[in-house]
């Protein structure tokens, strides 16, 4: 589903973010993307969402070529940042309104969808006030819904559970699986180790801008705890 | 008071700063430097042209000394237009409100600081506005001595405090409008047009202030002594009575000092009340309707626009203002045609008029600021699958649909009023038209080059930023450019409308190429 082959991002300035970081999610599989602030966590997300230009390397979802084909990967995706910024000037249901017509869903299907993922995240009665009114957790419930709607083949979330409640936590978890029993793929960015551990197929661990580890979780782990490779793996990036 | 210093350097600097266009290091304080030298500029030579030609005026019929409250009076004027929205959105409306209440310092102290930096911004125009007005003074016949030196400068010093605390006290009622009207935004902008007439009917005022003078002296000295205390203790500070440079300056400053103090009082409730919403949990889901892609991103850059009342403010002025000419155009045809009837007939004004719509159609510029606007929710349209034509299309149809309606409406109105042939109406269109396109376009280059993305609200991008100023200017040298040759060659007018219309058309279409292509890279890369 997500193929990522030698991706190098260097920004203005000359800082390498990213470094030659080759990467594959199959389809029905959950990615856990960790690493320590300032890793390139977000910078590879981004670019993989299409937001960030990049110089060197390919990214494809489902065979299309991000930088050469973008409008069809982009279609097929749904990308949710730390912070989501949404359309203050909107209300919640007419921000939701919008993404569903950006992405080409039909009246029944985005009455349906709308319906089944705002009540799971209780915001329905919320949906027709201003998005300036809302809280941090209820911004990122809605960008969230907004991701769902589209049910994309690749979803790709930063920091997904920050600022959610544990409910809202414990559904978003659910409908990860969901999308991949489906026949999609997510990739999440967290700091949340046993989260990861528990819901990822696969772990990759990047530190510096180069992938470190990558692996199914229970190959990566083994006998330990994912929270004690990452630390063996940073005290290693430390002392080389 | 070290804290004082510190926070009014840091406030100071994002004043400045949200000229800069986003950019780091050596070019943030190139663009800092420039912002303050434009403004500098922009004072001494409208005060020049203003100090002399009143100075002429006055000196003939023995009221030189008029001149000073005068000047001083439209230094005032003119600094309020250029920091009353910068008031609103930076005092009240800015993002660091948070972190800067939670720091140790007090609140008054928090205000203060955000006010004394709105007041450096006056001194700056205020005090190069009022050294020319002295020279002026001087030069036709004002008597120069000491006292009137120092008390020159501390005339420039103090008199900045008045613009300071006027666009404070406007600015919590556009402060309370923003946040309180956004339900009702036609009202929203309805106030703030006929606070615009005001400003507006004020400056053109000013133009004839020098006349009213001579007519009315004993009426200015009236109100000298009463409504405009403090430029009548002014002029008598530079003129016969020095020592009332005391009076004035505690008349500026201590107004100023004992706002700040009551509104800091309150001014934690007073942010709390000016960025409270309301927010309803009864919503009811009904089955919703589809627009398909365009249609929506057409309809969410309306809603943008509409959402924010200082956007529509400062780029509907040509609009507004066409429209408002053909009512005044049709409502006191008789007036005009007489002024018409001695300028040669109908058919001789005609270049005027279609040099007015050109002029007006390319101030209507809300491209330039439409991806600066977008600021941290880029990433919604970035991540969207949507073309480089749909998304910068959207952009440009709001920009050409706003300046359309009152090229459409002024041309059409004025010439069944004015028995103006229909070829001739239709050129003009078409003109206004083409220019209009271009502006839309041509914005949307500018504001990529030159993007504002972390502006803490959007009056800092739609007044202060650098690609909303290098929009402006474009629109003059290319409407300039137009008007010059119809002025000076008298061409033909429809055949004039037709070239002109056709060679912006073709810039447009560079122009437009460009966009989808380097442009949509140079998107990326913001």
């Amino acid at each position: 589903m997500l193929t990522i082959s030698h991706f190098t991002k260097t920004y203005h300035g000359g800082k390498t973010a990213v470094d030659d970081l080759s990467l594959t999610v199959e389809s029905g599989e959950i990615m856990g993307f960790i690493g320590h602030n300032g890793a390139g966590k977000t910078t590879t997300l981004k670019s993989v969402a299409g937001i960030l230009d990049f110089e060197q390397g390919d990214i494809e979802i489902d065979g299309h070529d991000i930088k050469t084909d973008a409008v069809a990967a982009k279609s097929i995706t749904a990308f949710l940042p730390d912070n989501p910024d949404l359309y203050e000037f909107m209300t919640g249901i007419s921000y939701l309104n919008f993404i569903a017509d950006i992405y080409n869903i039909s009246a029944d299907e985005r009455t349906q969808r709308i319906k089944k993922y705002s009540d799971a995240f209780q915001l329905t009665g919320s949906l027709g006030s201003n998005i300036s009114s809302y809280s941090h957790g209820m911004k990122q419930k809605l960008a969230l819904i907004s991701a769902m709607i589209r049910n994309p083949k690749l979803l790709i979330l930063d920091e997904p559970f920050v600022g959610l409640d544990p409910q809202a936590a414990f559904t978003m978890k659910t409908y990860l699986r969901e999308i991949c029993d489906n026949g999609g793929a997510v990739i999440f960015s967290t700091h949340v180790l046993e989260v990861a551990e528990k819901l990822c197929d696969k772990i990759a661990i990047i530190r510096g801008g180069k992938l470190v580890e990558v692996g199914k979780t229970a190959d990566v782990v083994g006998k330990s705890t994912l929270e004690s490779v990452f630390l063996e793996l940073a005290s290693e990036g430390e002392n080389a | 008071m070290r804290k004082l210093l510190v926070l009014l350097k840091l406030n100071f600097r994002a004043l400045l700063s949200s000229f800069s266009g986003g950019r780091s290091g050596k070019k943030k304080k190139m663009g800092m430097l420039g912002a303050t030298l434009l403004l500098g500029g922009l004072a001494v030579y409208l005060s020049v042209i203003y100090s002399m030609l009143m100075g002429d005026a006055l000196s003939q019929v023995g009221l030189l000394d008029s001149m000073l409250p005068l000047m001083a009076a439209m230094s005032c004027v003119m600094a309020l237009m250029m920091t009353v929205f910068a008031a609103s959105g930076f005092i009240f409306g800015g993002k660091d409100s948070d972190l800067m209440l939670s720091l140790p310092v007090s609140p008054f102290v928090v205000m203060l600081s955000k006010l004394l930096a709105l007041y450096i911004e006056n001194l700056l125009f205020c005090f190069l506005w009022m050294i020319p007005t002295g020279v002026a003074y001087i030069i036709y016949g004002g008597s120069l001595s000491v006292a009137f030196c120092i008390n020159l400068v501390l005339v420039a010093l103090f008199l900045p405090f008045i613009p300071s605390l006027v666009g404070m006290l406007i600015g919590v009622v556009i402060s309370w409008m923003t946040a309180n009207l956004k339900k009702n935004v036609i009202l929203s902008n309805v106030v703030y047009f006929l606070f615009f007439a005001v400003v507006i009917i004020l400056c053109s005022q000013v133009n004839s202030l020098g006349a009213i003078l001579i007519q009315n002296s004993e009426g200015f000295n009236a109100l000298l002594a009463t409504w405009l205390l403090p430029f009548g203790l002014l002029q008598k500070a530079l003129t016969t009575a020095p020592l009332h440079i005391i009076s004035f300056m505690l008349i500026c400053a201590v107004p100023f000092v004992i706002v700040t103090y009551i509104f800091s009082i309150s001014y934690k409730k007073l942010l709390t009340l000016l960025t409270s919403h309301k927010m309803r949990s009864d919503y009811k889901l009904g089955r919703l309707g589809a627009k398909g892609q365009t249609k929506a991103l057409v309809n969410k850059e309306f809603g943008r626009y509409f959402s924010s009342t200082i956007y529509v403010f400062n780029t509907a002025f040509g609009t507004v203002m066409l429209i408002m000419a053909a009512a005044a155009a049709v409502i006191m045809r008789g007036t005009v045609m007489f002024y018409v009837e001695i300028m040669g007939g109908v058919t001789a004004v005609l270049p005027l008029l279609a040099t007015a719509i050109i002029a007006l159609a390319a101030t209507v510029d809300t491209s330039s600021v439409s991806i600066s606007l977008e600021g941290k929710t880029l990433w919604i349209l970035r991540e969207a699958p949507v073309t480089p034509a749909a998304l910068f299309g959207a952009k440009a149809l709001v920009c050409f649909s706003v300046a359309m309606a009152g090229v459409v409406i002024s041309a059409v109105v004025i010439g069944i009023a004015y028995g103006i042939p229909a070829v001739t109406v239709i050129s003009i269109i078409l003109a206004g038209a083409a220019i209009s396109a271009n502006t839309a376009v041509s914005g949307l280059w500018i504001n990529l080059l030159l993007p504002k993305m972390d502006a803490s609200n959007d009056t800092v991008v739609v007044k202060q930023s650098a690609s909303a100023m290098v929009g402006m200017l474009y629109g003059v040298v290319i409407a300039g450019a137009g008007i010059a040759i119809l002025l000076m060659l008298n061409p033909p007018l429809e055949l004039f409308c037709i070239v002109y219309a056709i060679i912006v058309t073709i810039i447009t279409i560079v122009f437009w190429r460009l966009l989808l292509t380097k442009g949509y890279q140079r998107l990326a890369e913001i």
